[in-house]
């Protein structure tokens, strides 16, 4: 059997292990015979020479890490707007004590503020104890799979900067993100889906929009790609709805004839083959994508273990489930955006709909992960741009009072791959205002996911105007204390 | 040279005696024992008659200094590193002697016996030179050879790294900076990549070294003497080019004087002839001019133009072609688009409140007037520097001001939100007029260029006083308002009633909404969290499948797009008459700038005057700012356009090739500095500087010198390429043509111009072509889809949104707007193939160039295809291609299922504006569409010949 040929098999398995054999004989019969695409495989992978241009020319093949990785995927969980620490994963008695007690001082202009206790209750989850808020009772069962991180601060408090900052690790539009950087070192494993992949909150716009998940300077190939959720899951992926597949097969023929006579004498550009390749993937694709998303392929069981049939929790149940199946399918990293935690305002109310919201789907997702045995090979990250205050403008004290903006201390938990779970590292003073011990700035985030990704954050760079650019800038450090 | 050969060989001459005494051994004596085998077997090559390699091996001076190339083929003293032994040995490639037998090991023995006693030479002041150029030779160098060479010689230099000599592993690559560090192999990136502690491990794709062999060198560098390294940055750190004045090279003298057209050719062929490298044969003239058509204008010829020059493809006539559309204002639609990339141009702000700018289109207009005016280059860089401060430049002059508004608007406080704008005005002026990368300055004196931390603040405080502002300005008589009045006003009255009816319709849509929702949230709202409703009403999302039709969803999400993005002032009044210009503030608090430790803005270190980069001026004094009138960024604007700065003209140049070529002399454009790719042809550059000078910095007559050449029409294949591609791997000396994809602009024109339905009309506010709405919800900006008479505008006149890029412009690489940008990408990605292929974009045109070929030639299929390629290609089809094409057309015309009749209608998302295009035949039409759209896919209408 020629590589070609046992590379294109290889992607029928890929593209659904559980394929019946009616499934599978339909596959076969539509991106293979009727395209004819065993012939441009071939025409592609018969000659050594043509086989290491075409590989040169896709960005996206695996590609070494720089040490042995520990996390094949990464689910990185963005909480827009910033969740409170004090009111999900860092407790502060003193604080409840404090609550309603007047503090003059500078939050934009100096004015009268008030102290604001959490509503909310902290239980101790699993043996490891882990004290989470009752926002999430689904995921105290997980409390042992989890490391929080409670010492972490970052750099910039308004929601966009500090929203590219977490992404790309500069305040200002123009560099790549994390998904992005992870995809340049790494490649991808499954080529007929895209490598980073982005499910947006349809609710809420998100800071700074695309530019958070752009490629910035690197390859263009490196950008996260946004699924939507109505309609093309990706924009252009299929034809306008009047191509019939068979017609879209009859010119995918044509093109290759019509092409063929052009590469011949045009030895010296690799990007032809690689070109003609692309429009073969491109249809595969168009099967491999919808497939991957196609929620009600799962069973019952799994869907109401995520809350699909909830309405509240519906929506990060529905992204939290695509993140398996990507993920599954050998898709590099997903982004998932969670809006809603910007609670300057009835925080009780609106973290406590947080909750509701993403609980379930959340805890679902670390469960099901365990179960198929991916939760040792996906790294999962929750978190948001930056933490809130211990205090709030007097202003919102009748309606229910809520947290502002705050940069120097924030909580993130990371699970899976490499992440000894059930640990707790790092202090804030006893408000929960500044990071005290143990401290990290988004920089170590950022080297550690690299890291546990096989990828050391100070040699992946890449050379932009004048020097060599970095995710973590100058270095990050990796946090050690929850690494397994 | 012969001189210190003989010096050291009367030296040694009592050296030889007392070696030998010291070992017991009866000396060997060159002329008894040495001599004879010499001559009997290496002199029937190696004679001074005719050395093979340069090599003569007829006297010890001979061999001493060794050949040219090759190097001495004997080291005093040293045996072991001795090239003539090694080879002897054939420890080196190839065994010597050449065809002959080896010698027999006591031979060898013998030879090396001899050159062991020879005193090693003696360094000019007396002593015995430093062990270690003497261990580079004999311990170090071999191994390199052996294991570096292939890509790192002074022929290849991957990375611009050459190993073949101690200065130049002290000097380093171009981009990494140097190799080793004198004295500690530690530090030594060598040492770290051989060992693997440092990415890539080295070498590259081969077999490690052994420990022992990495020892040895490490052995080498450490008992260097750090001083050696000081010296050679002392002799790289004085600036030569391109810091030296600008001066007028001699036109070098070449063999084949045949091939040179004009002075260009000379330079380029003088250097292919160095290296033995013939150029490649000219391209077609059906090559030619599609190459030139699509370097000037970005469009491809029509069959009709195409055949008129075929008609006589004479040397005269492409001249007269070049003059004709050197003359063509879709030229500077062309031209101006690239440097619209450099001065990283957008219609929005950029960061998340991205709303246009609403009449930055102005400089858009202005740079493309500029070019088809071929306004000289200096006064181009005076007007966008300080167009406000030469008041003969009048209104036009401001317009150019644009360029210093471009920076990314972020939300940041104050202090840094001045920092943001001041840094990216000096690195966006420095990188694109001087090709510097003064921004690295900021922070501390530049690790590389001579450009020390200080000047980048004495830069800094030319632009100190400058405040970027909308201000009335009227519309000059060669703006579009007034060059087309009638279109100006009928966008203006779309435009407001566009907007008065999306207001109307946000207003009563979203009363219905929110009654709805109140209704909707006590249904879902669960029982123990009632309360929810009433007090966050506003916060609880409101569900999409609770709105009942089609037409509803539809309503809503446009609402949803609409809302909340018209409360911006800018909206209402898009279309009047103002500008963004600068001024410079008044207030000498603004003015007063300092060095900032670390760049860091709360950090002032002391205080600096305006004035200019010290490695040119030679000096670090204040610029006289007497009596000056009007903003000190003239100071700044007069020195850079200025025939004595030596950067400017060199790098205007270099990029207007870079267009030409697909890629620069100097392959980093922006960055003329030592950790730049540096070029060989510093000649040409300087050639094409001088003339561009003398012609009052006419950017056109740079076109001609260019395109007259025959550089410019080499073919892309070359008969002897793999050969070529070992002597010179990136084809740097251009002996053939690179393949070049077309740009992502001239792409969509292109389809537009095939497909006949190009509005050709220029300038004016932008157009917001019909796009994703989902996504572009996503995006910061507002958006009224354009009418498709002004989506089918070029596409330098579509919107130019920093959050969402068009994607067909975006997969095709187009430009990052977010800075400066220098050099497209050329990436192949299969989202392309989603834009292409199945967008709607795409599948329109090909639909509106079927209609267009069967009105113009009639329904024979035949006819049809030969129709298709010639617009596509302006060549006729194969006969291969006209019997697939055919049997296509047939074949799909001929299954009834096939034969759907495609609307315009069901294509034209979004609403309004939906094209009638009646006429379209039955049958075959939507297959010669599908024939068409398969021609816009093809790797020859995205590649250049």
């Amino acid at each position: 059997m020629r590589k070609g040929e046992f590379e294109f098999c290889d992607q029928v398995e890929r593209l659904d292990p559980r394929l019946g054999e009616m499934g599978r004989r339909d596959f076969v019969y539509r991106f293979g015979k009727g395209l004819g695409s065993l012939a441009l495989t071939s025409l592609l992978y018969g000659d050594g020479r043509l086989a290491a241009a075409a590989r040169a020319e896709n960005p996206l093949l695996p590609k070494k890490p720089h040490f042995t990785p520990k996390a094949k995927s990464c689910i990185f969980m963005f909480m827009q707007g910033a969740p409170s620490q004090m009111d999900t994963f860092d407790p502060k008695p003193k604080l409840n004590e404090l609550h309603g007690k007047p503090i003059l001082r500078k939050y934009g202009s100096l004015e009268k503020r008030m102290y604001v206790g959490s509503p909310f209750k902290f239980k101790r989850h699993g043996q490891s104890g882990i004290e989470m808020s009752d926002m999430f009772t689904e995921l105290g069962t997980c409390a042992d799979d989890i490391a929080v991180v409670r010492a972490m601060h970052t750099s910039s408090e308004a929601h966009t900067t500090a929203t590219f900052f977490m992404n790309t690790g500069v305040t200002i539009p123009g560099s790549p993100s994390v998904g992005a950087w992870t995809i340049f070192g790494l490649g991808t494993e499954n080529q007929n889906l895209p490598a980073f992949v982005v499910l947006p909150d349809t609710r809420t716009r998100i800071f700074g929009g695309p530019i958070n998940w752009a490629n910035g300077y690197l390859p263009a190939a490196t950008q996260g790609t946004l699924l939507n959720s109505e309609g093309d899951p990706i924009v252009d992926l299929s034809p306008p709805a009047e191509v019939t597949t068979r017609r879209q097969e009859k010119n995918l023929e044509l093109l290759n004839q019509l092409n063929a006579p052009y590469l011949d004498v045009h030895p010296r550009n690799p990007n032809l083959l690689a070109r003609m390749r692309n429009y073969e993937l491109a249809f595969r694709m168009q099967a491999a994508v919808p497939e991957s998303l196609d929620l009600d392929s799962e069973p019952r069981k799994i869907r109401e273990m995520y809350g699909l049939d909830n309405k509240i929790s519906e929506p990060m149940a529905r992204k939290c489930l695509m993140a398996r199946r990507l993920v599954e399918r050998g898709v590099r990293f997903v982004q998932i955006y969670c809006g809603g935690w910007d609670s300057h305002e009835n925080i009780a109310g609106e973290h406590k709909k947080r909750g509701m919201e993403t609980d379930r789907p959340i805890a679902a997702l670390l469960k099901d992960l365990k179960q198929r045995g991916l939760l040792d090979q996906t790294l999962v990250v929750w978190g948001g741009e930056f933490g809130r205050t211990a205090d709030n403008t007097m202003d919102f004290f009748r309606t229910g009072p809520g947290r502002d903006h705050n940069k120097n201390a924030m909580v993130m938990w990371l699970a899976g791959a490499g992440i000894k779970g059930g640990t707790v590292v790092g202090e804030t003073d006893e408000l929960g205002i500044k990071c005290v011990e143990d401290v990290y700035h988004t920089h170590d985030l950022h080297a550690t996911m690299l890291g546990l990704m096989g990828l050391d954050d100070m040699r992946l760079t890449y050379y932009h105007s004048g020097r060599f650019k970095r995710l973590t800038d100058l270095g990050g450090k990796q946090i050690k204390e929850i690494l397994a | 040279m012969k001189w210190r050969v003989v010096a050291i060989l009367l030296g040694s001459i009592p050296a030889i005696l007392a070696g030998s005494h010291l070992l017991g051994e009866s000396p060997v004596d060159f002329e008894r024992d040495v001599q004879p085998l010499l001559q009997e077997k290496c002199l029937s090559c190696h004679t001074a008659a005719a050395p093979q390699s340069d090599l003569v091996m007829e006297s010890i001076e001979a061999m001493l200094e060794g050949g040219e190339k090759a190097g001495p083929s004997i080291l005093a003293g040293d045996s072991a590193g001795s090239p003539l032994v090694r080879h002897l040995r054939g420890e080196l490639e190839p065994r010597m002697p050449v065809g002959g037998d080896p010698l027999p090991e006591a031979q060898i023995a013998l030879i090396a016996r001899w050159i062991d006693q020879m005193a090693p030479p003696a360094a000019p002041d007396g002593t015995a030179q430093a062990a270690s150029s003497h261990d580079f030779q004999s311990q170090v160098k071999p191994l390199l050879e052996q294991n570096c060479l292939a890509c790192h010689s002074s022929q290849t230099h991957q990375s611009g790294l050459v190993v073949e000599t101690e200065t130049a592993l002290l000097k380093g690559g171009a981009i990494q900076g140097p190799a080793i560090v004198a004295g500690n192999s530690r530090e030594s990136p060598l040492i770290q990549r051989l060992r693997g502690t440092r990415a890539p491990r080295m070498p590259m794709n081969g077999q490690p070294l052994s420990e022992e062999q990495i020892e040895r060198i490490a052995r080498w560098i450490d008992q260097l003497d750090p001083a050696l390294a000081a010296r050679t940055a002392e002799d790289s750190g004085k600036p030569g080019w391109p810091w030296t004045p600008v001066a007028q090279p001699e036109v070098p003298s070449v063999k084949n004087q045949e091939w040179v057209r004009n002075p260009v050719d000379a330079f380029v062929l003088a250097k292919l002839e160095k290296q033995q490298l013939e150029p490649a044969a000219p391209v077609s003239p059906r090559g030619l001019l599609r190459r030139l058509y699509f370097s000037l204008i970005g469009l491809p010829p029509t069959p009709e133009e195409m055949g008129r020059f075929l008609a006589d493809p004479s040397p005269e006539a492409y001249r007269l072609e070049v003059e004709r559309l050197l003359a063509d204002s879709r030229y500077g639609e062309h031209w101006g688009r690239h440097w619209l990339d450099l001065a990283r141009y957008s219609d929005t702000r950029g960061g998340a409140i991205d709303d246009p700018q609403t009449h930055l289109w102005r400089y858009r207009d202005y740079v493309i007037r500029a070019f088809n005016q071929d306004r000289p280059y200096d006064r181009f860089i005076k007007e966008q520097l300080a167009g406000d401060a030469f008041r003969t430049y009048g209104d036009e002059g401001k317009l150019g001001l644009g360029f210093l508004g471009l920076w990314v608007k972020v939300e940041a406080n104050g202090q840094q939100g001045r920092r943001n704008y001041i840094t990216d005005v000096v690195n966006t002026t420095s990188s694109v007029f001087m090709g510097l990368t003064l921004g690295c300055a900021q922070c501390h004196d530049h690790k590389y260029d001579p450009l020390p931390q200080a000047d980048y603040f004495r830069i800094e405080s030319f632009f100190s006083p400058v405040n970027f502002d909308k201000q009335d300005l009227a519309f000059h008589q060669y703006e579009m308002p007034l060059q087309d009045p009638e279109r100006w006003e009928t966008r203006k009255k779309a435009w407001k009633e566009h907007l008065e009816k999306i207001k109307e319709n946000a207003k009563a849509f979203k009363k219905e909404l929110s009654e709805r929702q109140i209704e909707h949230q006590l249904l879902v709202a669960p029982q123990d969290l009632k309360d929810w409703a009433h007090a966050d009403q506003k916060m609880i999302p409101f569900p999409k499948d609770t709105l009942r039709t089609a037409e509803e969803k539809e309503r809503s999400r446009k609402i949803e797009l609409m809302t909340g993005r018209f409360a911006n002032p800018n909206v209402d009044g898009y279309y009047d008459p103002k500008a963004y210009v600068v001024r410079d503030s008044p207030l000498q608090h603004n003015i007063a700038t300092y060095v900032l430790t670390g760049g860091n803005w709360r950090l002032r270190a002391e205080q600096v005057q305006p004035g200019f980069l010290s490695a040119i001026t030679g000096n670090s004094d204040p610029v006289d700012m007497d009596g000056l009138v009007g903003s000190r960024r003239q100071l700044l604007a007069k020195w850079i356009a200025n025939r004595e700065n030596p950067l400017t003209a060199r790098v205007m140049v270099n990029r207007i090739w870079q267009y030409h070529f697909g890629k620069g002399l100097v392959a980093t454009p922006s960055d003329f500095g030592s950790n730049g790719s540096g070029t060989v042809h510093q000649d040409l550059i300087d050639w094409l500087a001088w003339e561009f000078m003398e012609s009052g910095w006419s950017i056109k007559e740079i076109h001609r010198l260019i395109l007259d050449s025959n550089v410019y029409a080499l073919s892309m294949t070359h008969p002897r390429s793999e050969e070529y591609e070992k002597v010179d791997p990136g084809n740097l000396q251009f002996w053939v043509r690179d393949p070049v994809r077309i740009p992502a602009e001239s792409l969509r024109d292109t389809i537009l111009a095939v497909s006949g339905q190009m509005n050709p009309s220029m300038g004016g506010p932008p157009f917001f072509p019909e796009e994703n709405l989902e996504q572009m919800a996503r995006a910061g900006t507002w958006w009224i889809p354009s009418s498709p008479e002004e989506v089918n505008r070029r596409t330098v006149y579509t919107i130019q949104s920093r959050s969402y890029p068009i994607p067909l412009i975006k997969v095709f690489d187009g430009p990052n707007l977010d800075e400066s940008c220098v050099d497209r990408g050329n990436t192949t990605v299969t989202p392309q193939v989603f834009s292409l292929f199945n967008g709607k974009f795409p599948h329109r045109q090909s639909r509106a160039m079927a209609e267009r070929i069967q009105s113009e030639v009639g329904p024979d299929p035949l006819k049809q295809v030969v129709r298709a390629f010639q617009l596509a290609f302006q060549r006729d089809p194969s006969p291969m291609e006209k019997t697939r094409s055919l049997a296509f057309l047939g074949e799909s015309g001929g299954a009834p299922e096939h034969r759907e009749r495609l609307s315009l209608k069901q294509v034209s998302l979004v609403q309004n504006h939906e094209s009638e295009h009646g006429g379209m035949g039955q049958g075959e039409t939507g297959s010669l569409a599908d024939l068409c759209l398969i021609l816009i896919n093809l790797n020859e209408f995205v590649y250049l010949e």
